[in-house]
């Protein structure tokens, strides 16, 4: 390679300029450590042909590189962001201190706001921002345990679900909201009512001036014919008397609702298979053999194993069950473990007298529902035919 | 100054007297130029004593030159200048507070350097002076070194058509003082003048600049200039 004469102009860090003897002027590592005015002796095509466009196409490759980094960074924290700051659910929890929780998709509190005084006094000490919800509830509960508003005496903790705008609920939320219930219950004697509402009626709520859960409760004490104000239920002695009513109690759980509620399982259970049993005795008084079934597919579903091959034929014949007199004991096994499974939620009452309920809640409505439902009050001239659209049924 | 050295063949400067005398009277400009930078101000020939110092040093110069030692005359001869100017103050000093400063009378700085000793370390120290008059000088115009990198033409095609037009920018002076009157190169005057196209020129503008500061001013970039200037063997055009 051909050497040619330079003179160093300029040194600037680990770079220098050199005026080499061609008339050019370059730019190269001072490997030499050269001081200026020194000549030195370098390729003939070194400071550009190579070095320098190197190092220019380098820069252009690392350019790139970091701007594409950058642009990830963005896109990925701006979603990250947009993820975690948007509320897509909205929790409200009543226990005398009011306190509603905005929940973002990740199922973490974006905000925390009191809506009484009481509530005020519950959140001055917490940080639950950003926090999952099932540690805020929990924050929350202790804290109203510890400042004296839970207790065995007052041990009613009413908690609204309600999606926000057209998002969906997070899956998890009840089951966080639960889990938060049953940290709870190990201190104090604490009974929890989760309810859930739509994104209409959450409106509806705010427009009445009361949380998602009071509501809630309030629709379900309609339902089950107790007329009360929507303002009263702001009173917690009010929600305290809803609350405790077995009517309401019983239809809270037709309307999907959870009660959490420890040690008192006895009682409201017969209070409200006193009460389911009134309701199926309206709907369906002339079938006699009612209640004696009633009473044996609640002991059989208790036993049952959850047999997910029986689910659909089992929830068919169920439906019929109403008008078919002469279905043998299997069947209504089957049709008790189907019914179980439709209610998804834990609850101290025996899950069997549910699909009563919940027909009955239809026939009332004509409602919305899944396959049994639609099935139901439908009857079947002779078994023969009632077996054959179970297969297509099973087929399908 | 390769193109003004390589006119006059050394044997002959050194051995014959008439070209030895011409080529002093060619010389004067520079000894003058390199004269009153040294002494910081403008001198005048049969006026200032300095002069006619400097014009012995510059004699002196030649005696002791070697073309085969490959350094050039002209920087050499500065050197020599300058060192002979200092010592030349040095005396006035003290000749006018002798009493006060015996001690630095007879203490005369080598007013004679030997072409052994303008060694590597003296051509360093020189070059970088001429390198910070050019950067600043450069910067008068707007230029810096590492601007020049950016645009030195990479082509060696187009940077000796440059170079060609920074030296007829340079010598022709209407054009050079047309450019440190305007502080700009005047394009239309040179393209006329160098039949290279305005966008060429205008595209090489800094560079063209550059180089032809570096041509012009003859007497302060002896060494810078070689570096642009066409290498021996190469045609002059």
């Amino acid at each position: 390679m051909n050497k040619i004469k330079a003179v160093i102009l300029e040194t600037t860090g680990s770079r220098c300029t050199v005026l080499a003897d061609d008339g050019s002027f370059r730019s190269l590592p001072n490997s030499y450590g050269a001081q200026v005015g020194e000549e030195i002796e370098l390729d003939a095509d070194a400071g550009w042909a190579d070095t320098y466009k190197q190092s220019w196409r380098a820069w252009h490759a690392w350019a790139a590189a970091a701007a594409l980094l950058l642009l990830t960074l963005t896109v990925a924290l701006g979603w990250n962001f947009a993820q975690a700051s948007t509320a897509v659910a909205l929790v409200s929890i009543d226990i005398n201190p009011s306190i509603k929780l905005a929940v973002n998709a990740r199922e973490q509190v974006v905000q925390a706001t009191a809506v009484n005084a009481d509530g005020e006094k519950v959140l001055q000490a917490l940080e639950l921002k950003n926090q999952p919800v099932p540690a805020a509830m929990s924050k929350i509960l202790e804290q109203a345990q510890n400042k004296g508003y839970l207790t065995d005496e007052h041990s009613w903790v009413l908690v609204g679900l309600a999606p926000n705008g057209d998002k969906e609920l997070p899956p998890a939320l009840e089951e966080a909201v639960k889990s938060a219930g049953a940290a709870i219950q190990e201190k104090v004697n604490a009974r929890m009512a989760v309810l859930q509402l739509s994104e209409q009626e959450r409106i509806k709520a705010e427009q009445a001036g009361v949380s998602i859960g009071e509501y809630a409760l309030w629709q379900s004490a309609d339902k089950a014919g107790i007329k009360v104000e929507a303002k009263e239920l702001k009173t917690k002695t009010e929600r305290v008397r809803l609350l405790e009513a077995p009517e309401i109690q019983a239809q809270v759980l037709k309307d999907k609702g959870v009660l959490q509620i420890p040690g008192t399982q006895g009682k409201n259970d017969s209070a409200i298979k006193d009460m389911l049993k009134r309701d199926k005795d309206k709907d369906q008084d002339k079938d006699q053999d009612k209640d004696k079934d009633q009473n044996q597919e609640k002991e059989q579903a208790k036993n049952n194993e959850k047999d997910r091959a029986n689910l659909i034929q089992g929830q068919e014949r169920s439906s019929k069950a109403n008008e078919d007199d002469k279905h043998e004991a299997s069947e209504k096994q089957e049709r008790g473990n189907s019914l179980q499974k439709s209610v998804p939620v834990l609850s101290p009452i025996s899950p069997a007298p549910k699909p009563q309920a919940n027909e009955n809640d239809r026939i009332k409505e004509g409602s919305k529902g899944g396959d049994q439902e639609l099935e139901a009050g439908k009857t079947f001239d002779d078994e023969s035919e009632r077996e054959r659209s179970g297969r297509e049924q099973k087929d399908r | 100054m390769p193109e003004w050295e390589e006119r006059w063949p050394w044997d002959r400067i050194q051995t014959d007297k008439d070209t030895r005398e011409a080529f002093l009277h060619e010389s004067q400009p520079f000894v003058r130029q390199v004269a009153s930078q040294a002494s910081h101000r403008p001198l005048e020939w049969g006026r200032d004593e300095e002069l006619s110092e400097a014009f012995v040093a510059f004699n002196e110069a030649i005696d002791n030159f070697d073309p085969e030692r490959g350094v050039p005359f002209l920087a050499y001869a500065r050197v020599l200048i300058k060192r002979r100017l200092i010592d030349y103050y040095r005396k006035q000093r003290s000749r006018e507070a002798l009493s006060l400063d015996q001690a630095e009378v007879g203490v005369a700085v080598e007013a004679v350097l030997s072409l052994h000793d303008f060694q590597e370390g003296v051509q360093n120290r020189e070059r970088a002076a001429e390198i910070r008059e050019y950067a600043q000088e450069l910067g008068k115009w707007g230029l810096a070194f590492a601007d020049l990198v950016e645009v030195s033409p990479k082509h060696r095609d187009s940077r000796e058509t440059l170079l060609r037009a920074a030296r007829i920018l340079a010598q022709d002076k209407d054009l050079w003082q047309q450019a440190g009157a305007k502080g700009k190169v005047p394009m239309q005057a040179l393209a006329q003048r160098t039949g290279i196209h305005p966008k060429v020129l205008e595209r090489g503008r800094k560079y063209l600049l550059a180089v032809a500061i570096l041509i012009a001013n003859q007497h302060d970039y002896i060494y810078l200039r070689e570096y642009v200037l066409p290498r021996k063997g190469e045609i002059k055009q």
